[in-house]
């Protein structure tokens, strides 16, 4: 087995998804991983995705860094890492294939290695960054783009508070090399925003069947999971909060998965798992299922949207997971294999943007009724009219007054 | 972008990440020349997809004689049967603005309703006041917007005739590398909305054929466009920051060029802030 993924296996399952980088892109992409693997010596290696940027993009794999490395001495690394830097394009155009060439000309970047905490599990992935390569045109670039990258994600607030949850983790920020480098002192803050997107994101969605069920099982803590979502909530504290929080999402998504993936006769064995009432991983996946995914589901959206990527040939179709919160963050599974990838933005969606509230109505006059109606004043002669009537009816009165004075008197 | 180049456009714009599979770019092929014929357009388009919760609308533009004015609409679920969308009145643009809130569902029958709230209200106004809007329209309303907003064309890409047709330029031979490095040699494919004696400072060889439409580095807020040049440095690429999933590609030194929305529908009003 080797760390290298196979990126042209995920190009092609990605294309019927349509979800892509194009071939050529993902050729480059593929021989800058194995660059990075080669160089670094990773273990295990994933391509985690694009991130789009105004000036320019980053491309981020995921790998795990070798074991029993500490943090003093990642802070160790980061000197070497700098001198490393400046090698590699020496390296890189004594090499004789032009593809390596072409992807470090300055479009696509080489990844660094970066671990992150202390914590055993989240070791176990840490985040690579890319950056560019060549040494004159990184640097600058570098300036223009990671402000702007940064300016561009929304709710830096939210991320401040994520940082602030895991220090150990996310202080450990591969920007500081690049800091150090650029000497800016004011882009570490902002290359942690960053970070902290990268970590929150949402990739999804594993395809369980009889087997791999038992072989989470056995080792959930040092499982091969290659579905995880990361809460920011979720990530420090606990690699057991961490796999429950993973774990409830796999089952929410699989119940999706099973209904529309059924019809492709991909084998779940959904029941497997409540078989396994006994055991202790049993019962993490039982409480699991009491924690609904529904915090998630934002707006009235569903948080994910799945379908078929084909209906003529279904025998051969591959199940798609799209992301309704990241809009760009996708899944697919064939049969036993499965892939996340995230190719966008950075931007979680929000909902509708703010509006002011609109202002009430201007309120109306009051309705031309009979009270308020102005009526017109009597003109002289009925005047004289009712004057007249009033003196008739005065006399009339008295009369009548006077003649019953007269019969009282009889 | 060109139906014609449908088949190596997409990989220019692919670097966005979004792209077709190949069984909707087989069904384009042959689809958009049956609706080529059928409604006799002088070119179709592939506009582009907006993703919907439950599905996805495929839209294609078709342009008669003037490719500024005559433009229509179709959507489709499935590449191969194509949908007329209604064409978009002020009315119809208010009532959307209004109700429309949120993703697209993937329905077109499905209706949107809003209530105009008023503190005093009696049953008959509580009637009146009610607004729906099926997606159907939302969808034209949408891809109106988007055109009006965010569509792109290089410049000298198009030609007006002095009788105010505006059609392809045969003789574009596509911007330099240089050219193509600056927003000002992008145009916004829409009525023109600013005087153009603005042009007469900024550019030496001004000519009143090509130089009718506007600047996209006259957008407000300025940088709400990313310029990329991908694909190992070859192609140029546009994003839109204001509605994400709009990418422009030109090759420079061609003429090929050509414009895809493939994104959620919704417009990224908090641009300002986040610049």
């Amino acid at each position: 087995e080797t760390a290298l993924p196979n990126v042209s296996e995920i190009a092609f399952y990605l294309e019927q998804a349509e979800v892509g980088f194009g071939r050529e892109e993902m050729q480059r992409i593929f021989l800058g991983l194995k660059h990075l693997v080669d160089s670094e010596g990773l273990p295990r290696c994933r391509l985690w995705g694009k991130i789009l940027g105004i000036e320019s993009n980053y491309i981020v794999a995921e790998a795990e860094y070798r074991e029993g490395e500490e943090e003093q001495e990642s802070i160790e690394d980061q000197p070497a890492e700098e001198e490393k830097e400046p090698e590699n394009p020496e390296n890189e155009q004594v090499e004789v294939r032009q593809n390596i060439h072409y992807s470090t000309s300055g479009t696509d970047p080489t990844m660094p290695v970066y671990p992150s905490g202390p914590n055993g599990y989240s070791n176990y992935f840490s985040p690579l960054f890319c950056i560019y390569l060549l040494k004159d045109r990184y640097i600058k670039r570098l300036n223009l783009n990671l402000p702007k990258l940064v300016t561009i994600v929304k709710a830096l607030s939210t991320f401040k508070q994520g940082l602030s949850k895991n220090p150990s983790t996310l202080n450990k920020s591969p920007f500081n090399v690049f800091a150090s480098n650029l000497e800016h002192a004011t882009l570490p803050t902002k290359e942690q925003k960053v970070m902290g997107i990268e970590i929150i994101f949402t990739g999804v969605y594993e395809k369980f069947n009889e087997h791999s069920i038992n072989h989470i099982q056995t080792s959930i803590k040092a499982t091969f999971i290659n579905n995880y979502i990361f809460c920011k909530i979720c990530i420090p504290q606990s690699a057991l909060s961490f796999t429950l929080h993973l774990t409830q999402q796999l089952l929410t998504n699989l119940n999706e998965c099973v209904s529309t993936v059924g019809a492709v006769g991909c084998q779940t064995s959904f029941s497997g798992m409540f078989d396994m009432e006994s055991t202790r991983e049993a019962q993490y996946f039982h409480c699991l299922l009491t924690i609904t995914c529904v915090s998630s589901e934002m707006f009235n959206t569903s948080p994910w949207s799945s379908k078929v990527s084909t209906i003529l040939t279904f025998q051969h179709a591959i199940a798609v997971l799209r992301s309704n919160l990241w809009p760009g963050a996708f899944a697919y599974a064939c049969g036993k294999k499965f892939e996340n990838i995230y190719i966008g933005w950075g931007l979680k969606y929000v909902g509708e943007v703010y509006s002011p509230p609109i202002p009430p109505p201007p309120l109306m006059e009051y309705q031309n009724g009979p009270e308020i109606t102005e009526g017109l004043d009597p003109t002289p002669e009925e005047e004289q009219a009712l004057k007249e009537d009033l003196e008739e009816q005065q006399a009339a009165l008295e009369e009548a007054e006077a003649s019953e004075d007269d019969e009282d008197e009889d | 972008m060109d139906s014609n180049s449908l088949s190596y456009s997409l990989d220019f714009i692919a670097c966005s990440g979004r792209i077709l599979n190949i069984e909707q770019r087989t069904a384009l092929q042959t689809s958009m020349l049956i609706l080529k014929k059928s409604y006799n357009f002088k070119r179709v388009m592939f506009w582009g997809k907006l993703l919907g919760i439950k599905q996805d609308y495929f839209i294609a533009q078709g342009r008669s004689e003037d490719e500024l004015k005559n433009r229509t609409y179709l959507y489709s679920f499935n590449c191969m049967d194509w949908l007329l969308l209604p064409a978009v009145t002020e009315t119809m643009i208010e009532e959307v603005t209004k109700t429309a809130k949120g993703h697209f569902i993937g329905d077109p029958s499905y209706v949107y309703e809003q209530n105009l709230y008023f503190p005093i209200e009696t049953e008959e106004e509580a009637e009146i006041n009610v607004t729906r809007v099926s997606e159907e329209n939302r969808l034209a309303v949408t891809i109106q917007q988007i055109d009006e907003e965010v569509s792109v064309v290089p410049r000298g890409a198009f030609i007006r005739t002095p009788l105010g047709l505006v059609h392809v330029n045969r003789s574009f031979e596509g911007l330099s590398e240089s050219e193509a490095r600056k927003l000002d040699n992008f145009l916004h494919f829409r009525e023109p909305k600013r005087a153009n004696t603005l042009y007469l400072e900024r550019m030496g060889d001004w000519c009143p054929a090509i130089d009718f439409l506007d600047v996209l580095s006259d957008d407000i807020p300025k940088g709400s466009w990313s310029l990329q040049f991908e694909c190992a440095s070859r192609v140029c690429v546009l994003r839109s920051l204001l509605w994400f999933g709009l990418t422009f590609y030109h090759v420079p030194n061609t003429p090929q060029h050509g414009y895809i929305y493939i994104g959620n529908g919704l417009k990224n009003r908090d641009l300002p802030f986040m610049l």
